[in-house]
């Protein structure tokens, strides 16, 4: 063999070696960014420069890897805490992170199927407060933000119903604690602007306040606690029109039904599946009577569907920039006629001002002066999800 | 068939020196190749990377949320989301802003005016005035409510809001609005900023019942030093003082060293806690030659956390003092803080920390944060009157601080 030939395949040989282990330091970083993050994937090496967003995680979960005193947390348990994180930092009460089995609570509940104590429940806070707080960048005030835990739905049958709850009625305790709530604080603030309040009233009310605070439950985590299983029982006490009242409610499950006739009306529920039942119900008439009231947040993804069973399709409205369009409307005409009032929420509230807006829809009672805010579920490839704010639904008005 | 050897060798070598780039990150950290990312990798199919479902939902939800949200706000919350997914509630990631206020914290001095706040509907009460301070000149007392800053009503704000606002250049001037029980309009005060060195241990005599009293609220990098201060202000000589109570209640902790020092003014050369983790199994002994030997008293209650509960517990497990109060938090672990990203800090537990005895502390709590066990127990526990007529380091006020002056005594 000769000289030449041997320097060739010592020089192919260190070579390739260098290059195999240049490859393996680049593909490494492939692998854990993604090959999205592509373009930008070795410039951002170099100390001082900005980092893409993925490695900066990376980064910090390698910290933890590092250094955390236990076993550091799985690769789906850092994503599901990170995506939490994000959605909690919104403070918008109309968006929530669900872990795999509060997404299948969800999903039951949008469906008809609710656990715990029968009830649906929503928060409510005051809203140009948050979109001040949001758009502005103003120095809002934390406690304008705090939401009220309101009754949204009650599930025909269950106990709760039994237990006189009504759509509309505000959470004020679980048990002994209490739920915080925006209304004694507002009532601290008109006080406070009052020139000739009374001192010894103003520091009543901020001394209860802070005894509130110091055994309050959290908003959020109420939800958890009187939507969640079937077993045991949990002391309520609600209000209603400044009267409050409570009592121990059993935990079962309810089912309640999406379409249900009630005289000449259809009690409407925005359930998974409402669309085909109400077709088939309408199939052949020419008027119709949609009982809206103490709907729920119902399954947003049912408004299309609905819709286009009630009226001839088309763009109904916007949420944000998005148009929202219905294929396939009904082709014969329906005279309708919505029942509404403050406990017409969720989707059902988005439906009635389309149907209103866009088919001409006669309404019985007053809508709320709520916005309606358009909320969609992502998922997660973990197996947990999230409900987004989408931004609030403007109807199309016909022309 | 030589060539076809070196051929071997060869790609051999390569595929060897593929990997140990692949695992080059890992190694320089020294710890083996990271398994995922090889599986990653021979499996064609990536595996779940959290870095890329928070990449990919960052974008989803800047895209589709309806209101606006800011893209830092949304990263620190992810990065902190990730950081509690290890279920401690201490491994947190703090953002530039309010990492700014915890470095000031654990240093022992800003600039201010003097005085140690704390949440009320009016804005923010005042627990503490510091001897010396702007505030303390501008004759602030401990219950008046400032609600009022530079013109602004504070009335729903957050203490840490009103402590910006309060702050700011030294030698500019701020002017506080206070609302004081018993006057009937609120009083306008304008005060000069000046540095403050937060005291954490201050020390004085109680004449009449012939004790020392030291209260120490933290462990920063100053009290050390200031806790010596504080044992020449106790125990003024001549007074024939019969001992020293130190007082520990609320006291969240601080740094571990700074324990470990003023440890020393009261065990020589004595081993006082120990650490395990990561790396880092070590165990600390009391500093030699500082110690004095006046009887102590230590006062602890379910505030008293982290540092407090090693200076507690060392002094009881060596016997040279007796504890009186509550039981203690319970939080048996220690952090690291590292600067990452722009100036936010995150604070990582590294070990846990066991007294001298072996015991674990560790608290162990209800969902909602009540408490089930761990923490020290006091050998002499005494309550405090729930309806808040006690008024915490005055002698006759304070039922605690009154069965700890008596321990000393009897």
């Amino acid at each position: 063999m000769s000289q030449a030939k041997d320097s060739f395949f010592a020089a192919f040989g260190i070579l390739a070696c260098a290059g195999a282990a240049l490859g393996g330091v680049l593909v490494r970083d492939r692998v854990e960014t993604g090959a999205a993050q592509g373009q930008g994937l070795y410039a951002s090496r170099t100390p001082g420069s900005q980092l893409t967003d993925s490695q900066e995680f990376d980064r910090l979960t390698q910290l933890l890897k590092a250094e955390f005193v236990d076993e550091p947390p799985s690769q789906q348990a850092m994503a599901d805490g990170a995506v939490k994180g994000m959605i909690e930092a919104l403070g918008d009460p109309q968006s929530a992170f669900f872990t795999p089995e509060e997404l299948a609570r969800h999903q039951a509940r949008s469906a008809g199927t609710f656990e715990g104590i029968g009830v649906d429940l929503m928060l409510r806070l005051d809203e140009d407060e948050l979109i001040k707080a949001r758009e502005e960048d103003a120095e809002i005030d934390a406690l304008k933000l705090l939401p009220d835990v309101i009754v949204s739905y009650v599930a025909p049958g269950s106990p709760a119903e039994k237990a006189g709850l009504r759509p509309g009625d505000r959470i004020d305790m679980i048990g002994e604690k209490w739920v915080m709530s925006a209304g004694p604080v507002r009532e601290l603030r008109e006080l406070q602007d009052d020139a000739s309040a009374d001192p010894t009233e103003l520091s009543q009310l901020s001394r209860r306040l802070q005894a509130m605070g110091r055994t309050a439950l959290n908003p959020r985590d109420i939800r958890e606690r009187l939507m969640t299983g079937r077993q045991g029982t949990a002391k309520v006490t609600w209000e209603r029109n400044g009267q409050k009242q409570s009592a121990d409610i059993a935990k079962a499950e309810a089912k309640a039904p999406a379409v249900q006739k009630q005289g000449d009306a259809i009690r409407l529920r925005l359930f998974t599946g409402a669309s085909t039942q109400l077709k088939d119900l309408l199939k052949g008439q020419s008027e119709a009577i949609l009982d809206l009231r103490g709907s729920g947040m119902g399954d947003f993804s049912e408004v299309g569907p609905v819709y286009s069973a009630l009226a001839e399709g088309g763009v109904i409205g916007a949420v944000d920039k998005t148009q929202i369009s219905v294929q396939d409307g009904r082709t014969e005409p329906l005279r309708l006629t919505l029942l509404v009032d403050d406990t017409t929420t969720g989707a059902a509230l988005a439906l009635a001002r389309a149907l209103v807006s866009h088919a001409g829809a006669e309404v019985q009672g007053k809508l709320p002066e709520t916005r309606s805010w358009w909320l969609e579920l992502h998922t997660l490839p973990t197996g947990a999800a999230y409900l987004l704010n989408h931004g609030e639904f403007t109807p199309e008005v016909k022309a | 068939m030589k060539s076809a050897l070196r051929l071997t060798v060869t790609l051999v070598m390569a595929a060897v020196l593929f990997s140990v780039g692949f695992s080059l990150r890992d190694l320089r950290l020294g710890k083996a190749p990271d398994m995922q990312a090889f599986s990653a990798l021979v499996g064609g199919e990536p595996g779940l990377r959290a870095s890329v479902v928070f990449r990919d939902e960052l974008a989803k939800i800047e895209q589709n949320y309806g209101l606006k949200a800011d893209r830092e706000d949304l990263r620190s919350a992810a990065f902190n989301g990730m950081f509690s997914s290890t279920g401690d509630p201490y491994t947190v990631f703090m953002p530039a802003q309010v990492a700014e206020s915890f470095t000031l914290e654990t240093r022992g001095d800003f600039v201010g005016i003097g005085a140690r706040l704390a949440d009320d509907p009016l804005g923010a009460r005042i627990v503490t005035v510091f001897k010396g301070s702007p505030a303390s000149g501008a004759g602030l007392k401990p219950g008046d409510i400032i609600s009022e800053v530079d013109k602004q009503v504070l009335a729903g704000m957050t203490v840490e809001d009103i402590v910006d606002l309060i702050k700011g250049e030294e030698g500019s001037q701020v002017s506080l609005g206070i609302t004081r029980e018993g006057a009937a309009e609120p009083l306008k005060r304008r005060i000069t900023r000046q540095t403050v060195i937060v005291p954490t241990a201050e020390g004085r005599f109680l004449e009449e019942q012939g004790v020392g009293y030291i209260s120490l609220s933290g462990f920063s990098e100053t009290t050390p030093a200031q806790l010596k201060q504080a044992l020449v202000d106790a125990l003024p000589s001549g007074k024939g003082a019969k001992g020293v109570v130190i007082d520990l209640r609320d006291n969240p902790g601080g740094l571990l060293d700074s324990a470990v020092d003023m440890l020393g003014l009261f065990l020589d050369d004595k081993p006082v806690v120990f650490t395990k983790g990561k790396g880092l199994n070590e165990t600390y002994r009391s500093p030699k030659g500082q110690a004095v030997n006046t009887p102590v008293v230590v006062l602890i209650n379910e505030g008293s956390a982290s540092a407090s509960e090693i200076f507690a517990g060392a002094l009881q497990e060596h016997k040279r003092a007796r504890l009186v109060g509550e039981h203690t938090y319970g939080k048996a672990s220690v952090q690291t803080a590292h600067s990452v990203l722009d100036g936010a800090l995150a604070k990582v537990t590294i070990a846990r920390y066991y007294l001298p005895s072996g015991a674990n502390i560790s608290r162990k709590q209800t969902d909602d944060g009540e408490y089930i066990s761990g923490g020290i127990k006091p050998d002499i526990e005494v309550g405090l009157p729930t309806d808040s007529t006690a008024l915490l380091g005055e002698p006759g006020k304070d039922p605690q601080l009154d069965a700890a002056i008596k321990a000393l005594k009897g």
